[in-house]
């Protein structure tokens, strides 16, 4: 656990662990693994929320592989937000989600094809060795938080993304001048 | 883990729309609050609690401060903010505002106050009030922690509303208290009869109090300022008769000061005067300003308060004093009360005393006498001519010492010291005075009368002296022709001693006791001090100088008299002893013509030194010891009687002279006399005379000639006058030696044949004969003679005849010579 700051360290352990090891092929198993991560996930957001640390919005779908929602980061005392997309693979647990950020495809140089983030080199041995008992909550604690952290702040200083309601004035600016 | 996984769904739904809770840091707050004032969204200032964590709004503050003091009524500032949580320096501010704009509340000394505070303090101080009957300020304000002086203001304000008392000096009194208290001090005032210190007045009060009754008039210990308070009133009121005194130390009653000034005033009108230790008596405890108030144009002295007809009569006195050339003290004439320093304060104080002290017609002495200058000069001519006697007196007692035989040895040494008589005279003088000095030291003022015997006897002693030296000189004059005295005048050296001897002669005591002599009525002048009166001994003190001064002088001119007279004397001597010893040499010349005769030689010798060498050393001896001698009147009678000295007698004239040399130089001479050779005798003479100080004169060829000249002219009117036949024969022989051989020759009856011998060739034959004769029979008619004075009548005839004879032969003689002479003597003159 050395890549991480102490605060996303400490929160990890606070995430409950999962104890069953399924994947979405495994039927009763699935369920009650899904239980558990709503259960972690629940927690997790709790905790956030205690915090007052809140930064995504995440839904599943009906047999809940894949997820789908928002997350977002302060930077500036400006909110920048974007889409945030993941499905289960068939492996898992074995396998950690991929998370993606299909808005900043292409933005970045820490980041696959299609917006998928690239971890830490510490992310995979460390899920690796925690199988089961990590699960999408934990996956969103270590990976993405972390990520956006470190990533956000940089793409806006360089500027490749820029504040929305930013692009807005600008573009009311612009237009009132033609 | 019951529950449905639809359930967990919506539960996670539900979380995550739950409103999350918003977490700000306090960095961010800050910075929030910070710019919502910049942005001036915020009326007020905000303002931090002490802690940091919060803010709260200046209204919220004064808010919270306005309960608080609703509340507590009296609160300190610095509890406010610890309660508050707020900085002092806010809820100060705060609390000004507040207080200013609340006229009911006050901000003292860090404590908001308010006014309803204050009453239910008055209530409770009045109540307690009036269970103790008096109460101090400062226990209150020990009470309540508030300001004495605050709570003074307080009290004052609600005295008669609220609180029912009295205010004095720091205490609280119950009307009734204050009355008793009045009442009582005005008892123990009223009994007061003498001046009586108001501390021990109230202590004595206090203490009866406290023995009256145990309980809270214990407390009025320790303040007197209600006492004090009351006293004032008590005489402002007219209730008491009496004053304060000594910044209201003192309480004087007014009976007691009336019959102190009653008692002054009596006194000074009756005496003129009074002492500040009669009003130290009478209680006054600064007399002087006392009396200086009383009496305006009084003289405030030392120790005495002094009217000033005093003055005036002092000054009459004075000016009498001073107009009739003599003195007064003023001692005897102001109060006897009145001290030394006092009187002498009121003597410069006279208007008459202070102009002749401008003047110098008057001079103050003692301090309290006052001497006119004249009579200071009276007495000084008085004591200067005491001094003159005095010196005269002195040296005349010298002389008279000098009989006896110790002052003589004594002498002797001292001339050994300075070789003159002075000497001597000095060595005895300092002797007999010491012993008089040492008799003064003895007999102190009362013995005087002795001292004054004394310097009668020297007086007397002194006279004789003078005397005595007169007639020793006219005997001198007499006895021989004249001898020399050597002798410098010592003056110098007594000099030296003088002043000396002057200023112990001249002590305080013996002036002061001769100024008693003169003037005694002095004597009880001035202060009195051991037995003289202190005035006659500052009299001594101012004349003494002056005295030793003239004493010095007198006695100065004195001696310079005497060394005068001395040097006359010995003038005289030289003069004589010339004289005289040119005579002998004059004779010892001719005695030359005999040398080849030896026993002729012999007899002339002795013959010579019989006569005039004997007169030689008496007149030498008795000059010489004349100054010995002086008063030795039985020494000097003998010396008169006797015309040459016999040989015993010079011998011990000899011995007694001063001086070892001298005397030893002056017995060889006497010896010399008595030997045959005038040689010997020349030189020891001229020993002597030398060691005594003169000199000799050789005799030279003019003055020998002139001197023999006078001789034979003497010889010659004395044969032509001659009628004793016998007498007449040395005297022709003499002439004619002196026409012959112009010798002078002193030839004694034996030799005169040898004389007439040598005379043979040198004169004519016929008066050679003639002399033969003429001798022969002189020879014959002296041998009757001493026959006839044997056998008496046989041979008287053959005397007569013989003389007759002689006599016969005499004109015949004389012719001769006396013819013969003026050729001859021409002649003679020119070998």
């Amino acid at each position: 656990m050395d890549g991480w700051d102490t605060t996303t360290k400490s929160t990890v352990q606070r995430i409950p662990l999962l104890t069953t090891r399924a994947g979405p092929r495994d039927g009763e198993k699935w369920l009650q693994r899904r239980k558990e991560e709503f259960m972690a996930l629940i927690k997790y957001m709790e905790m956030n929320k205690e915090k007052d640390n809140d930064w995504f919005r995440i839904s599943p779908n009906e047999d809940g592989t894949k997820w789908k929602g928002k997350c977002w980061y302060v930077h500036n005392l400006l909110k920048y937000e974007f889409d945030l997309q993941f499905e289960i693979p068939v492996t898992y647990p074995a396998t950690a989600p991929e998370l993606e950020l299909p808005e900043l495809d292409g933005k970045t140089a820490k980041m696959y094809r299609g917006g998928k983030i690239c971890l830490t080199i510490h992310f995979k041995p460390l899920w690796a060795k925690n199988c089961p008992r990590f699960g999408i909550a934990h996956a969103l604690c270590l990976g993405l938080g972390p990520w956006l952290a470190a990533e956000i702040p940089h793409l806006v200083d360089t500027g490749v993304i820029q504040h929305k309601e930013k692009q807005v004035t600008e573009k009311q600016v612009t237009a009132a001048a033609s | 883990m019951d529950f449905d996984l639809e359930e967990l769904q919506k539960l996670f739904e539900q979380t995550q729309n739950a409103k999350a809770k918003v977490r700000l840091s306090e960095r961010n707050v800050v910075e929030l609050v910070s710019k919502l004032q910049e942005l001036q969204l915020l009326d007020n200032d905000l303002l931090h609690t002490v802690s940091g964590k919060e803010y709260i709004t200046q209204d919220e503050l004064r808010r919270e401060i306005e309960s608080e003091i609703q509340r507590l009524e009296r609160v300190a500032l610095v509890d406010l903010s610890g309660t508050l949580g707020v900085e002092l320096i806010h809820c100060e501010r705060q609390v000004q505002q507040i207080v200013q704009s609340n006229p009911s509340l006050s901000l003292v000394q860090g404590e908001i106050l308010s006014s309803s505070y204050w009453d239910s303090i008055a209530e409770e101080i009045n109540e307690s009030l009036e269970v103790a009957g008096q109460i101090s300020v400062g226990e209150l304000a020990r009470r309540f922690t508030v300001g004495a002086e605050l709570i003074t203001n307080v009290l004052s304000a609600r005295l008669g509303t609220s609180i029912h008392g009295k205010l004095e000096g720091g205490q609280l009194y119950t009307p009734a208290f204050v009355a008793r208290i009045r009442a009582t001090v005005r008892g123990a005032v009223r009994a007061l009869t003498v001046p009586t210190p108001v501390t021990t007045l109230w202590n004595f009060l206090q203490q009866q109090m406290r023995e009256g009754d145990e309980g809270p008039t214990a407390k009025v210990t320790g303040d007197g300022g209600l006492f004090q308070s009351v006293l004032h009133q008590l005489i402002a009121d007219g209730e008491v008769k009496g004053s304060l005194r000594g910044g209201n130390a003192v309480y004087t009653p007014a009976v007691f000061a009336g019959a102190q000034r009653g008692s002054v005033e009596a006194f000074f009108s009756q005496n003129g005067h009074i002492t500040y230790d009669a009003l130290r008596k009478l209680n006054v405890p600064q007399p002087k300003q006392y009396l200086q108030e009383m009496y305006k144009d009084g003289v405030a002295l030392d120790t005495i308060f002094i009217h000033p007809s005093t003055i005036s009569q002092l000054d009459a006195v004075a000016e009498e004093a001073i107009a009739g050339n003599t003195w007064f003290d003023a001692l005897p004439l102001v109060p006897p009360s009145a001290g030394a320093t006092d009187a002498a304060e009121l003597v410069t104080l006279c208007p008459t005393v202070q102009r002749a002290l401008k003047d110098g017609t008057a001079i103050i002495l003692a301090d309290t006498c006052v001497i006119s200058t004249a009579f200071v000069k009276d007495l000084f001519e008085k004591s200067e001519n005491l001094a003159r006697e005095l010196a005269k007196k002195k040296d005349a007692n010298k002389k008279s010492n000098k009989v006896a035989p110790q002052s003589i040895s004594e002498g002797v040494s001292g001339n050994l010291n300075s070789g003159t008589e002075p000497g001597i005279e000095d060595g005895v003088s300092g002797q007999s005075k010491g012993g008089r000095r040492r008799k003064g030291n003895q007999s102190s003022g009362t013995t005087r009368p002795s001292t004054d015997v004394e310097t009668v006897i020297t007086k007397e002693g002194k006279g004789k002296r003078r005397g005595g030296k007169s007639k020793g000189e006219k005997q001198l004059g007499e006895a021989v022709t004249s001898v020399s005295k050597g002798s410098k005048s010592g003056v110098g050296g007594i000099g030296a001693n003088t002043t000396h001897d002057e200023d112990d002669i001249f002590t305080l005591e013996f002036l002061s006791s001769k100024i008693l002599e003169w003037f005694p009525d002095l004597e009880s002048a001035g202060v009195e001090e051991e037995e003289d009166g202190i005035l006659v001994r500052a009299l001594a003190e101012l004349l003494r100088p002056k005295v030793v001064a003239a004493a010095i002088q007198a006695k100065q001119a004195l001696f310079s008299a005497q060394a005068e007279d001395r040097r006359r004397r010995m003038d005289t001597l030289q003069h004589k002893i010339d004289e005289v010893y040119s005579n002998f040499q004059l004779f010892s010349k001719a005695l030359e013509l005999f040398e080849d005769n030896e026993k002729i030689g012999v007899i002339l010798h002795r013959h010579l030194l019989r006569t005039t060498g004997a007169e030689l050393v008496d007149l030498f001896l008795i000059s010489q010891g004349e100054d010995d001698m002086v008063d030795n009147e039985d020494a000097r009678t003998d010396i008169k009687g006797a015309e040459p000295l016999s040989s015993l007698q010079r011998m011990s004239l000899a011995k007694s002279l001063t001086g070892h040399k001298l005397s030893a130089k002056a017995l060889e001479l006497v010896e010399s006399l008595e030997g045959k050779n005038v040689d010997a005798f020349e030189r020891a003479f001229e020993a002597v005379v030398t060691e005594s100080g003169l000199r000799l004169k050789k005799l030279d060829k003019k003055s020998e000639r002139a001197l023999l000249f006078s001789y034979r002219k003497g010889l010659a009117s004395q044969v032509e006058d001659e009628t004793d036949s016998v007498a007449l024969l040395p005297k022709v022989v003499g002439l004619l030696f002196v026409q012959v051989h112009s010798r002078a020759l002193q030839a004694p009856g034996r030799a005169v044949s040898a004389a007439i011998l040598r005379l043979k060739g040198t004169i004519a034959d016929d008066l050679f004969e003639v002399l033969m004769e003429y001798h022969k029979c002189t020879v014959q008619l002296l041998s009757l003679q001493a026959a006839t004075n044997s056998e008496e009548n046989d041979t008287s005839n053959e005397v007569t005849t013989k003389q007759e004879g002689l006599e016969n032969l005499i004109p015949k003689l004389k012719s001769i010579v006396l013819s013969s002479s003026s050729p001859a003597s021409t002649t003679n003159d020119k070998q």
